[in-house]
């Protein structure tokens, strides 16, 4: 084992201090609006440009993007950087689709109620079986990489780590729901993004870009080479992947559903630009390790390695905060809407409409913890490799895209053709998954999809009432 | 991994799917501009 | 095999760093603008 970056009493006092933190702000916003399911699944559906700028980012910040993308900027050079970069098209090209949402589901819950309405019955099924497997991986990827970074860094237990850093997230979930999850999510994505500012200016000052390219182009060049097959082959990967993560996903259609209507556009644009300078500058400090040839007990700790070597414990203790905000920021959000979604189309619309404002609302708060719990089960038994075999699910995740925007847009949209899509999608996905490689899945995945859906809709037009859509 | 030819038809079909998929919003987009959200349903 | 390169040059090396840099910085201010006019209006939530 590895020396911690950071003393273990420095590392508990600051996992104490904001967990404290997170907690008594969850429960005091908690306590603000209406006290009914609805406001505690979307916060009131009023939140300002600010808070949902800043949820957006915090929710994307995970904790790949502060430990991943230093190890592709590392490994890949400006293409690792740059393809990395593009995972923010997905915000930014749901801004329009969001605007649409909005207006045809002023009282939709979740990204389920649309699939439902929109394409009925078994499209749903396909759905929930496509985000089901996406967000559990979704959750254990998040909840194992809290128990390795938190060992790594401060020398806690895996379980330990991954134990506190659940058990954080989902208390004030549960106590705050959707208000604690937006209201805590912006200062931990200013805490992310000042902290990171600062680690990169004082990088940079110590060791100014000339001289790391310098050093590059004498010693790495490839990782200058803007025509490396590596980082070629995985450029748009990642941009479709995203739009396929966050065009089905309840975390970002609850966000929707929670803004106000003017300002849903503009924070998903705000949100996706400002997160896809985050991998730039994150991977740019990979490349200043590479440059100085600094000595890596793994590669992907780039960052901390970096962060302490050259600014001491205090540099240390920075990367603590941001990866410890990045975690808790992605999990809150992502049992918030998943216990949304569970409780809203499993529990209320298909196995009890009857339920009462109060049951729906008490039906949330179970889901939430028992989602903690599931979590913390399934991550029990750690796998380090979890992150990378995770990567199949975006051939999953990439088949919703075309059936999502084309359902929103055309009336004409066929409701076979969109299961035919997301089936047929995911399919061939897998497929080229496992027989061409994995970067080839999220892409080979939405080509098939699209075709089937723009095909089986110009073949079989149909005449959908977007009134349907206003009853969710 | 210096198979830069294919490196490029992957890079490519990508670029061409993902272009695709923003004219696809941007076109659904510019129509709804302006427009009752509803229009055209019974 | 074909095996071509393209090295990025100092400039565009120096552009992406600062930009990206920059870049994170502008958000950063935007934000709190943002946050600090809603905040004012009482049109946080």
């Amino acid at each position: 084992m590895a020396q911690p970056f950071l003393a273990p009493g420095i590392a508990w006092a600051l996992v104490v201090i904001f967990s404290v933190l997170w907690i008594a702000l969850g429960v005091s916003w908690g306590r603000k609006g209406k006290g009914d399911a609805d406001d505690y699944m979307l916060a009131g559906r009023n939140i300002g440009l600010a808070l949902s700028t800043a949820t957006l980012m915090a929710s994307w910040v995970t904790g790949n993007t502060t430990l991943l993308a230093p190890e592709f900027g590392y490994r890949n050079g400006l293409w690792g950087m740059f393809s990395y970069a593009l995972a923010g098209l997905g915000l930014i090209l749901f801004a329009p689709l969001a605007l649409r949402i909005k207006q045809l589901m002023p009282a939709g819950r979740t990204s389920g109620d649309f699939f439902r309405l929109r394409y009925g019955r078994a499209a749903w099924w396909v759905f929930m079986v496509i985000t089901a497997i996406y967000t559990l991986g979704f959750l254990m990827t998040q909840a194992m990489g809290a128990g390795i970074l938190l060992e790594a860094l401060s020398g806690f237990d895996y379980r330990l780590g991954m134990v506190v850093v659940i058990g954080v997230s989902t208390i004030y979930t549960l106590y705050g729901g959707m208000r604690a999850v937006v209201g805590t999510d912006f200062i931990q994505s200013l805490l992310i993004m000042v902290l990171l500012v600062v680690v990169a200016v004082l990088a940079f000052r110590q060791f100014p870009a000339p001289e790391v390219h310098r050093e590059l182009v004498a010693s790495h060049p490839g990782r200058l080479n803007l025509l490396l097959p590596a980082g070629l082959l995985i450029a748009w990967n990642s941009a479709l992947f995203s739009m396929g993560e966050v065009f089905h996903n309840n975390i970002w259609w609850s966000r929707v559903f929670a803004s106000r209507p003017s300002v849903v556009f503009r924070s998903f644009v705000f949100g996706g630009l400002a997160w896809m300078t985050v991998p730039v500058v994150t991977g740019s400090i990979g490349l200043v390790a590479l440059a100085q040839a600094i000595e890596l007990p793994q590669v992907n700790m780039v960052f901390p390695v970096v962060a302490s070597q050259l600014l001491g414990a205090g540099g240390a203790a920075m990367v603590f905060v941001v990866v410890f905000a990045s975690l808790t920021s992605t999990l809150d959000s992502l049992l918030a809407s998943t216990a949304d979604l569970v409780a809203e189309d499993v529990v209320f619309k298909l196995l009890n409409p009857q339920l009462s404002d109060a049951e729906l609302k008490r039906a949330t708060r179970l889901v939430v913890i028992g989602l903690g719990v599931v979590t913390l089960a399934l991550s029990w038994p750690r796998l380090d490799s979890l992150a990378s075999v995770l990567f199949f699910t975006g051939a999953l995740v990439a088949s919703t895209i075309w059936p999502v925007a084309y359902g929103l847009y055309w009336r004409s949209a066929n409701r076979v053709a969109a299961i035919a899509a997301m089936v047929a999608g995911s399919v061939c996905g897998l497929l080229a998954y496992t027989l061409i490689a994995p970067y080839c899945a999220a892409l080979i995945s939405a080509a098939v999809s699209a075709l089937v859906m723009a095909v089986g809709t110009q073949l079989w037009p149909e005449s959908f009432s977007w009134h349907i859509l206003k009853e969710g | 991994m210096d198979d830069l030819p294919q490196a490029l038809l992957i890079f490519g079909l990508g670029a061409v799917v993902t272009l695709a998929t923003t004219l696809m919003i941007w076109q659904g987009y510019r129509h709804w501009q302006g427009r009752d959200p509803f229009e055209g349903a019974d | 095999m074909l095996a071509m390169t393209w090295i990025a040059g100092s400039t565009l090396f120096e552009l992406v760093v600062v930009g990206s840099l920059v870049g994170l910085i502008l958000a950063v201010l935007a934000l709190l603008l943002i946050w600090w006019i809603e905040w004012r209006r009482g049109r946080i939530w």
